[in-house]
């Protein structure tokens, strides 16, 4: 017996009733693409920024930009150039353009320790124009706590080896300040035994007798000239060693400002990263704590409870051969 | 619904035990250690295993903080800090509030510490591990090997005799006490002048360090070798001992390279 004939009602409009349930879950389905394309931004007109990076370590194409914490587009490509350096187009949701500023940076950032990477968009003179579809932004990479210390490593070496300089040359026994100091030292040693000489003779002049005036006189003469000359040589040599002795000055000034400079600089530096240490460390710590509770959860589970040994809490024993 | 059980069944987890903060930070750093001194990071394992002694007193663990300080005399022995170990592990023997086992093993580190130096007060310590180790004593390999060996300069035969014993006696001995014992046999035969019997029980323990991947041993091994094959006046053997030992030694100067 013939179960099913042709003349069955229920096959009447068949073809148009498969259709038409066809139809509609494809009309079903595009609708559902169309309103997730719609809440993923696809939908709206954005514009295209461009910035260039020197290290692409982080960024990939899809990675949302933000502004003040909001999604404002996407990373639509990150590609090398021929500088070796990383070309990076954004796709921003033309709504937002007008935040952003031709002074505005771009930042790569991180959600939490572990979260996923993104682009912020930071800073931007308010009262300036808003950037033009196709505008580069500057692109300033945020520093880790290792780039930190290279930063203040590179910047101390030549304050350091400026005053290590300095300092040397102010030590330096044949050097012109210390060699300076010891001339006017002798010349000023000369002198002072030349008015003791004189002293000596203005002394003795009351005993001095007829005869002996004239073998003084010359003696005085003598003495005189002598120290005469040794004044006309400190009168020819002290400016230049003032000069000589400015000019150190000047350069152990410097030399100290720079140093200064330096210690501020620093000091910015650790006032910056300090604060986020003890969080970091912190943070280190709860990852650690949650990384062993996960696994601790996972190792109870089937299967990984059957190829997984609980580590022992226990000393090893010694080998007897050590 | 069997197969719906078997699968829940099958999916199911322990129920999660909450031990306190204290504990499960000195079993955490107790791991920690042990890690370390797996890895050879001897400085983080007695550093570990200062946090857990630390963590095991302030909850009055015994147990724990036994634990803690034997590994902890280990990770000082091993940078050579042999008088930090022994400082660590003094008065655990005679202390009675540690679990027995726990003790027998302290005489055992003890003993182990002082036959460097002292073959007396070695002696001393063994014999109080042995009487701290209740039968049957998970140290008996351990214990008769360290007798073998403190025996081997005075009475050959007893210790090829206690070595023996390890190495047939004891199957289910830690392979690196059956390579120890093997080793043992290896120099008694030597003094005895059987350098071909020697040779045979030393393969044999070099076979067993090869397996633990024990560097130091295995230039302990192969110096005793170099040794053995000139006994034997082997040119083949002594040339393969010898670049063994060089090719060991120019990777990591264990104590064996250092030796004259």
């Amino acid at each position: 017996m013939k179960l099913l004939r042709d003349s069955d009602p229920r096959f009447q409009w068949l073809s148009w009733r498969v259709g038409a349930f066809v139809g509609s879950a494809v009309m079903l389905v595009l609708i559902v693409i169309g309103l997730l394309g719609l809440k993923q931004g696809y939908f709206v007109p954005k514009s295209r920024l461009h910035f260039v990076a020197e290290n692409g370590a982080g960024m990939v194409a899809g990675m949302q930009i933000r502004l003040s914490g909001f999604k404002i587009g996407v990373v639509d490509s990150v590609a090398l150039n021929d500088q070796a350096k990383v070309d990076v187009e954004l796709l921003v949701e033309e709504r937002y353009m007008k935040w952003i500023k031709p002074d505005s940076t771009a930042l790569l950032q991180q959600e939490g320790l572990l979260g996923d990477n993104f682009i912020e968009i930071a800073g931007g003179s308010p009262n300036a124009k808003p950037v033009d579809d196709g505008a580069t932004l500057t692109f300033a990479p945020s520093l880790g706590l290792s780039e930190i210390a290279l930063d203040l490593r590179q910047r101390a070496i030549p304050i350091i080896d400026s005053v290590q300089g300095t300092l040397d040359y102010l030590n330096d026994p044949q050097g012109d300040l210390r060699g300076t100091v010891a001339n006017v030292r002798k010349l000023t040693e000369e002198l002072h035994a030349t008015r003791a000489a004189v002293d000596k003779l203005l002394q003795n002049l009351d005993r001095v007798t007829g005869e002996q005036v004239p073998q003084v006189m010359a003696r005085t003469e003598a003495t005189m000239a002598r120290a005469e000359r040794i004044a006309g040589e400190l009168e020819v040599r002290l400016p230049s060693v003032m000069d000589k002795l400015d000019g150190t000055l000047a350069q152990a000034q410097g030399a100290a400002s720079e140093a200064n400079a330096a210690a501020g600089t620093v000091r910015r530096a650790l006032d910056e990263a300090a604060p986020r240490l003890p969080s970091l460390v912190r943070n280190a710590d709860d990852l650690v704590s949650g990384g062993r509770d996960a696994l601790d959860g996972a190792s109870r589970s089937w299967p990984l409870k059957l190829w997984m040994t609980a580590p022992e809490a226990t000393a090893p024993v010694a080998p007897s051969r050590e | 619904m069997a197969v719906l059980a078997i699968g829940l069944v099958a999916c199911a987890s322990e129920p999660k035990v909450e031990k306190p903060v204290r504990l499960q930070t000195a079993e955490s750093a107790m791991r920690a250690g042990n890690k370390a001194f797996a890895g050879e990071r001897y400085r983080d394992a007695a550093m570990s295993w200062q946090d857990a002694f630390d963590a095991y007193r302030s909850i009055d663990d015994w147990a724990g903080q036994g634990e803690a300080r034997l590994g902890l005399a280990q990770a000082f022995d091993r940078q050579g800090e042999a008088a930090a170990a022994r400082n660590v592990l003094l008065g655990l023997p005679e202390q009675i509030l540690f679990p027995q086992p726990l003790r027998a093993r302290a005489a055992y580190q003890l003993a182990l510490l002082a036959a460097r130096d002292d073959a007396t007060g070695a002696a001393e310590r063994l014999q109080q591990a042995r009487t701290l180790c209740a039968a049957p004593c998970a140290l008996a390999p351990q214990l008769d090997n360290l007798a073998a060996r403190l025996a081997l300069p005075t009475a050959p035969a007893q210790a090829e005799a206690l070595a023996r014993g390890v190495l047939d006696g004891m199957p289910g001995a830690p392979a690196v006490e059956r390579a120890h014992a093997a080793r043992l046999i290896a120099e008694a035969r030597l003094l005895a002048n059987d350098a071909p019997t020697a040779r045979d029980v030393l393969l044999q323990a070099i076979a067993l360090d090869k397996e633990q991947g024990n560097s130091t041993f295995l230039g302990d091994d192969f110096a005793l070798l170099i040794k053995v094959a000139r006994a034997l006046d082997d040119a083949a053997l002594r040339a393969e001992a010898e670049a063994r030992f060089a090719s060991l030694c120019a990777a990591v100067r264990v104590a064996a390279c250092k030796a004259p």
